[in-house]
């Protein structure tokens, strides 16, 4: 059944396969084009009865700290930053007095934390770490009729603060059903439920970054009111909730009937239901004067807490995929062939109600019939169909198993093109030598296996909005006058450039694979090469604005991906039972855009263009900072306001393509690419006796990391206090001109915070890492030990994951992390149990 | 064998036939546009044009004239760092492209329909579409200069290839579409209130005056006041409020609504003793432009107290600016008091710790003074004009937003036929209906402008419009057009000394607010270098507006795609 990776617990998991090539992935057609990954369940052996238990308890705290400076230096470097706004000019406190400053220097500001608040706002609403456990059970039972495998599995999770956590309980059900010898049957129930909570901000950004000197409390306990009303502490306790429940159903349903030997019809219906809830509850929260009675009664109101309103959501999503399926396999003498033939279609529909109720009298009821009636609006609804139909074909032949031979073709057909360009077709031819088999190699001691395979896939995709190919009138209101009174009235406008013409893009792979195993297989190889061309690739166009409509998705050409992936492994047992295991794998593959007619496809910091990288970086190249006055007014720079201590671009091109003595968006250029490369990652495992020991490891060989100004960027507001990297090593006018050659960052400014901060290489940095991603120690009690408990098996963890990251970036910063600002990635520590009974 | 391929055939054959997928899939939720198919679509579809994206005034957070700023706080136009990526350009460019190319798709359907709409409704319709299209080109070649132009929808190959053409050929353009705007739609309307023959008037005078050609725009604006259907509000400071829905003297504006969810939110317009944060202020150079009651400027009149800016000063000045201090002679307040702003004391003064609660007859906490809070005004000065107490609930205010009022008309009447040195009655008589309205509900009287030099006239002229239409968006163009926003915006953004010297040299000196008077020089533009020099005030930021910004540059993506856009200079 079609899914997501989320939707089953690596408890229920049998097994997982990935299909890279297109040949082997030509039943499943165009959710195809990117690969498969093929879950297999558990489901129950005949004759069988087994129940088993396993339990984990985890402790998350965060991989990197992020980390601010204090009231002190924020207030001095708040006012260098309004002092080199301000030209350098005399007055050295502009913003915040000698006097308030020198509180705070001399420790005086302790006695009076109303006027000289030093708040520690991460202490007051970050916890240090934060927990979870999870539990599952399996029992699986076969007869002769029927076999069944049962799975129930719940998770929880707290988070590094008050009021967020995630739930998950999921149940599955795997029949097999003997019918006759004829006629059998399947019939899978997954059932998944899923609960969020959540306060109605996200503190963790706030709480880290609110400048110490705005009070979060005052001394008598009372909300204050932060900075001009931006209290993250008073938002986060006391703003309202959200939340969400999301319920999944699945199933599979399905009879089989083998009328001869190798021959089988089968039938599967998969239906797939999703609801979802969300409700969120915004309060109207206050904050109180530090001494005035009278606001005692009422308070202020804080930003973005204006008023009681209550958004909810519902969300529907059903599909039904049908299949039927004939499959035919015969051997006879050295020869085997399969035959396939099948036809599948699903149809699905998304629906989203969204309704907003505001100014709520009370904060207490939050439902929407406690909201006026004229206060209640539409909050986002929408509805959207999608419909595919596919025929499809496999001949596949062996001889002897040393040959293979297999060719497919399917016929697919989706909803989101026009009548006339709905369908395409789709064929592909896949050959295999096992060398190994052959006689001459039986003299070849050290090699156990050799196989030599190669395959040529087409696929077809049709990843792109719906009814792109019908022009669209969107709805909006406009509110008009009539006489005193308003009304609101429909406005209808065709907001995207409509496409009746696009059609399947097409993806054709050629793989080239070897498999080696060595040694009795001890050690395997498995390397690939694969080139994969698509043409007719459908992507966002970018349009120039002034023709008025936003970009339309088209078929703007082709693109060649090639790439490899190689991996081996060791496994052996020694002697005396130590069993040991090594296993590595790396892998590449860049994409350069083809024929594109002359088109350049914009897309947020990236551009694709003919012989350019698939979305590759594109910005300016920058020269370091600028020392001193004279070198600015020597060079080329993006406007008057730049000056000593901004970052320096390098001028290459201008209107005429040649440089112009200007910086501006011509001289942008490529620089490099956008996607990760040389992924690679391995495990390591060992067991002897009863212990058992696992380390994985991953990592990226090679990678662009931009430093978005959400990690670095000092004062992106007023009240956000600078990061402790930042304050390192910045410009300055009061450094020597020693130490401002070797800075790492521009001077503060507000006003060339558009020079500085723009998109160019000096925030690109060396994402390179190697990541523990688990490590683990395991010990599987004797036999004898728990004989007389009833267990058959019990065995003891310990665990943890991520709990080491190896990289060159600044401090605080994950490479896998994209922003500054959000919550933390986690590392955790995990006990488990698992027992068999 | 073959029994049985035939037998799966079949199969096939079946299978294949119950599905029940259909791929000819519409969508459930929003039409298609197919051809409009009744009066109602062709009105819904002119309806896009009333959307108030497409209306943006030239207007920013942290202010883009010498009349608005906020605290220290640069927008890049003033920063002098504007670029081809600003968003300011790029955002101004695609809404106006989004407008032309949504009202040409429907003029093309009205163009095109057959006897779905009545001649009088394809008239009628014809000409709203067209005073849509030539507002947004007219903004479009008031901001870029030369632009890419199109009668006709744009195919996406044509987008690629399209180059800038002449502004003064698209005036003309301009200029058709208003006239026929003007020749086919009515004076009024008797229910909703859609685009009339005044707002085509009122607009066309606009365009015209912002590109110099002052003949038309008189006549344009001579032809709206000869409509006799509008009138100057009788009273300047409830024309902007949030209450006042509609008035004789609103030519073309777009309604809020708190009841139908279109609102203002101004916290940062709002006193901080009032729950906002007082961050947007007027300029000191505002506060300096407005004349005394006597009709001269600050520098020149005997009337004006520098220890009291809002003494005797015209009452536009009071309407627009929060006051303290006193207000005219004998009221008995010292420069320190402030005035009762929605029932609490408004006083930025450092000794003024605690202000009057009017509501409560007792003093309270003033957040309003640097020395209670450090965000507090950065100049002293907060904005007035529109503002209520409707603005203290949150997101509630819903004030109409103006694009054009009759005192517009006027004043651009004037200024064209001053211009075109046709100096007359006429003339004098629009200036100074603006003005008796402005002194109308004061204890003063309109100091009639009587002079007849044009260069005088050209002051008085620019002058008045500063003073009448601060906050609603039009000095910037305005500056652009005279060629004064270079001089208006280079130097420096002033405001209060800091604490300390606050105290040592202003107020305990006895010389709060202003320690001196400043300068007013030929453009009305006050200097205030002299009092930064004499330690009086400070300078906030350092502000630039090279030449090069007297245009907006065509936006980077869209240059970067087009080759044919040549980019303005200095880009």
């Amino acid at each position: 059944m079609p899914g997501g990776l989320n939707d089953v617990t690596a408890d229920q998991i049998e097994s997982i396969s990935i299909l890279k090539d297109g040949a082997a992935a030509a039943v499943y057609g165009s959710r195809a084009a990117a690969g498969v990954i093929i879950i297999t369940t558990k489901r129950a052996k005949e004759g069988v009865f087994k129940v088993s238990y396993s339990g984990d308890y985890f402790i998350n705290t965060p991989t990197k700290k992020r980390s601010y400076v204090g009231a002190l230096q924020y207030l001095q470097m708040n006012n260098e930053r309004a002092w080199n706004d301000n030209g350098n000019g005399a007055n050295l406190f502009p913003v915040w007095s000698e006097d308030r400053i020198g509180k705070y220097i001399s420790g005086e500001a302790a006695a009076n934390r109303n006027e000289y608040s030093d708040t520690d706002w991460a202490g007051l609403i970050l916890k240090k770490n934060s927990s979870g456990h999870r539990h599952n059970v399996n029992i699986s039972a076969g007869s002769k009729k029927v076999r069944t495998n049962v799975f129930i599995g719940y998770e929880y999770q707290d988070a590094l603060y008050e009021g967020r956590d995630w739930s998950r309980l999921s149940a599955r059900i795997n029949n097999d059903i003997k019918i006759s010898n004829k006629f059998g049957a399947i019939v899978d129930l997954n059932f998944k439920s899923t609960k969020t909570n959540n306060p109605i901000v996200d503190p963790t950004g706030p709480a880290l970054q609110y400048a110490p000197i705005y009070p979060a409390v005052w001394e008598d306990g009372r909300y204050a009111e932060g900075k001009s009303g931006d209290n993250i502490y008073l938002r986060f306790n006391e703003g309202g909730f959200s939340k969400n429940s999301t319920y999944l159903f699945t199933g599979k349903m399905g009879v089989f009937y083998k009328p001869l030997e190798g021959l089988k019809l089968s039938l599967n219906m998969t239906p797939t239901v999703t609801f979802s809830n969300g409700k969120t509850f915004s309060k109207e929260v206050r904050y109180w004067d530090v001494d005035d009675p009278d606001q005692l009664k009422s308070g202020t109101i804080i930003n973005g807490q204006t008023q009681n309103r209550l958004s909810e959501s519902r969300y529907q999503f059903s599909a039904l995929t049908a299949q039927a399926l004939i499959n035919y396999d015969k051997s006879f003498e050295n020869h085997t062939i399969g035959f396939l033939a099948g036809f599948e279609e699903r149809a699905s529909k998304t629906e989203n109600l969204g309704v907003r109720g505001e100014k709520f009298v009370s904060p207490d009821f939050p439902y929407l019939n406690q909201a006026p009636t004229a206060e209640v609006y539409d909050n986002g609804t929408s509805v959207s169909e999608l419909a595919y139909s596919s025929v499809f074909g496999r001949i596949n032949y062996n001889y002897n198993d040393k040959y293979y031979l297999g060719a497919s073709v399917r016929r697919d057909g989706s909803s989101r093109f026009g009548s006339d360009y709905r369908w395409g077709t789709f064929p592909s031819v896949s050959g295999a030598w096992t060398v190994s088999n052959e006689d001459f190699m039986n003299n070849v001691e050290a090699i156990s296996y050799l196989k030599l395979k190669s395959s040529y896939g087409s696929l077809g995709n049709d990843r792109l909005g719906n009814y792109l190919y019908i022009t669209l009138l969107q709805v909006n209101n406009i509110l008009v006058a009539n006489g005193a009174n308003i009304d609101e009235i429909r406005a209808l406008s065709q907001r995207f450039l409509t496409t009746p013409n696009i059609k399947w893009e097409t993806t054709v792979s050629k793989n080239f694979g070897v498999e080696l195993g060595l040694f009795d297989d001890k050690l395997s190889i498995e390397t690939e090469y694969f080139v994969k061309e698509t043409t007719d690739m459908l992507l966002s166009l970018s349009v120039p604005d002034l023709v008025g409509f936003d970009d339309p998705t088209v078929n703007v050409g082709s693109m060649k991906t090639s790439g490899w992936d190689f991996s081996t492994s060791w496994n052996d047992t020694l002697g005396d039972g130590f069993k040991y295991g090594i296993s590595l794998n790396m892998s590449d593959a860049k994409s350069i855009i083809g024929n594109i007619n002359g088109k350049r496809l914009f897309s947020g910091n990236t551009l694709s263009e003919e012989g350019s990288e698939f979305r590759e970086l594109y910005g300016l190249q920058s020269d370091g900072l600028f020392q001193t006055q004279e070198e600015v007014d020597s060079s080329p720079v993006t406007s008057g306001a730049v000056k000593p201590g901004d970052v320096k671009y390098k001028d290459l091109s201008g209107p005429d393509g040649v440089p112009d003595g200007v910086i501006n968006s011509l001289d942008r250029t490529f620089l490099g690419s956008s996607g990760a490369r040389y992924n690679y990652g391995g495990r390591i495992h060992m067991a002897y006796k009863g212990f058992d020991f696992g380390l994985a490891f991953q990592g990226v060989g090679k990678q662009n990391f931009y430093l978005s100004s959400t990690f670095v960027q000092p004062f992106r507001s007023a009240w956000l206090t600078p990061s402790t990297e930042y304050t390192s090593s910045y410009w300055s006018q009061n450094n020597s001109a020693a130490v401002n050659q070797n800075v790492k960052y521009p001077r503060l400014s507000s006003t060339a915070t558009s020079n500085n901060y723009r998109f160019s290489d000096f925030w690109l940095k060396n994402g390179a890492y190697f990541r523990i991603k688990t490590l683990s120690l395991g010990y599987t009690l004797p036999a004898n030990a728990i004989e007389k408990s009833g267990l058959s098996k019990v065995r003891l963890s310990v665990s943890g994951n991520d709990l080491f990251t190896f990289d060159n970036l600044p401090n605080g910063v994950d490479p896998e992390q994209a922003s500054g600002t959000g919550y933390f990635l986690t590392k955790s520590v995990v006990f488990g149990i698992k027992a068999n009974f | 064998m073959k029994r049985y391929i035939y037998k799966i055939a079949i199969v096939v054959l079946l299978l294949t036939n119950f599905s029940c997928a259909d791929l000819e899939l519409v969508p459930l939720d929003a039409p298609a546009s197919s051809p409009f198919t009744s009066t109602q679509q062709f009105r819904e579809g002119i309806n896009e044009g009333y959307r108030l994206f497409l209306w943006e005034r030239d207007e920013s957070k942290n202010g883009v004239t010498d009349d608005f700023q906020r605290r220290s706080a640069l927008d890049a136009i003033k920063a002098g760092t504007v670029t081809a990526e600003s968003g300011t350009a790029a955002r101004r460019w695609s809404y106006k492209y989004k407008g032309i190319s949504r009202l040409l798709a429907v003029k093309k359907q009205i163009e095109n329909q057959t006897g779905v709409l009545s001649d009088n409704e394809a008239k009628t319709f014809l000409a709203e579409t067209n005073f849509f299209i030539a507002s947004f080109w007219s903004d479009l070649i008031a901001h870029f200069g030369d632009v890419p132009f199109f009668e006709d929808v744009l195919s996406v190959d044509e987008a690629f290839e399209i180059g800038r053409q002449d502004k003064a050929m698209i005036l003309d353009k301009i200029y058709s579409y208003y006239d026929h705007a003007i020749t086919n739609l009515p004076v009024s309307y008797s229910g909703q209130q859609f685009a009339t023959k005044g707002a085509a008037l009122a607009m066309k005078a606009r365009i015209a005056l912002y590109m110099g050609d002052h003949a038309v725009a008189a006549e344009a604006a001579e032809n709206c006041m000869n409509l006799q259907k509008y009138a100057l509000h009788s009273d300047f400071a409830d024309l902007f409020l949030s209450g006042t829905k509609t008035s004789d003297e609103l030519i073309f504006y777009i309604p809020r609504s708190d009841a139908f969810n279109v609102r203002l939110t101004g916290a940062d317009l709002l006193p901080r003793n009032h729950g906002g944060w007082g961050a947007k202020q007027p300029t000191w150079e505002l506060l300096a432009s407005f004349e005394c009651v006597d009709g001269l400027p600050i520098d020149e009149s005997p009337l004006f107290d520098s220890r009291n800016p809002f003494k005797n000063r015209d009452p536009r000045c009071l309407a627009t600016i929060v006051p303290f201090g006193s207000l005219k002679d004998g009221d008995g307040l010292l420069p320190s008091d402030g005035s009762n702003y929605m029932n609490i004391e408004y006083t930025p003064h450092p000794d003024r710790t605690r202000v009057f609660d009017y509501a409560t007859n007792s003093m309270r906490y003033n957040h309003d003074t640097r020395t209670n809070k450090s965000f507090a005004s950065f100049n002293g000065l907060l904005w007035k004009k529109g503002l209520d107490e409707v603005w203290k609930n949150p997101s509630t205010a819903e004030n109409n937003h103006i694009v054009i009022r009759y005192a517009d008309v006027l004043l651009m009447y004037a200024e064209s036929k001053i211009e075109l040195n046709q100096i007359d009655s006429k003339v004098l008589d629009a200036i100074n209906e603006v003005r008796d309205r402005a002194y109308a509900n004061s204890s003063f009287s309109n100091p009639t402008v009587v002079a007849t030099n044009q260069a005088k006239l050209r002051y008085i002229v620019r002058n008045e419009r500063r003073a009448e239409f601060a906050l609603e968006g039009l000095r910037y163009m305005d500056l652009i057009r005279w060629r004064l926003a270079k001089k208006a915006m280079t130097g420096h953004t002033y405001g209060m000394l800091t604490l300390g010297d606050l105290g040592t040299n202003v107020v305990d000196l006895d010389l709060w607010f202003w320690g001196m008077t400043p300068e007013i020089d030929e453009d009305g533009m006050a200097d205030f270098d002299a009092l930064v020099s004499a330690g009086l005030a400070r300078t906030l930021n350092v502000i630039e507006f090279p030449d090069r910004q007297y245009l907006f540059p065509i936006p980077a993506a869209d240059v970067l795609l087009a080759p044919n856009l040549v980019q303005n200079e200095g880009y």
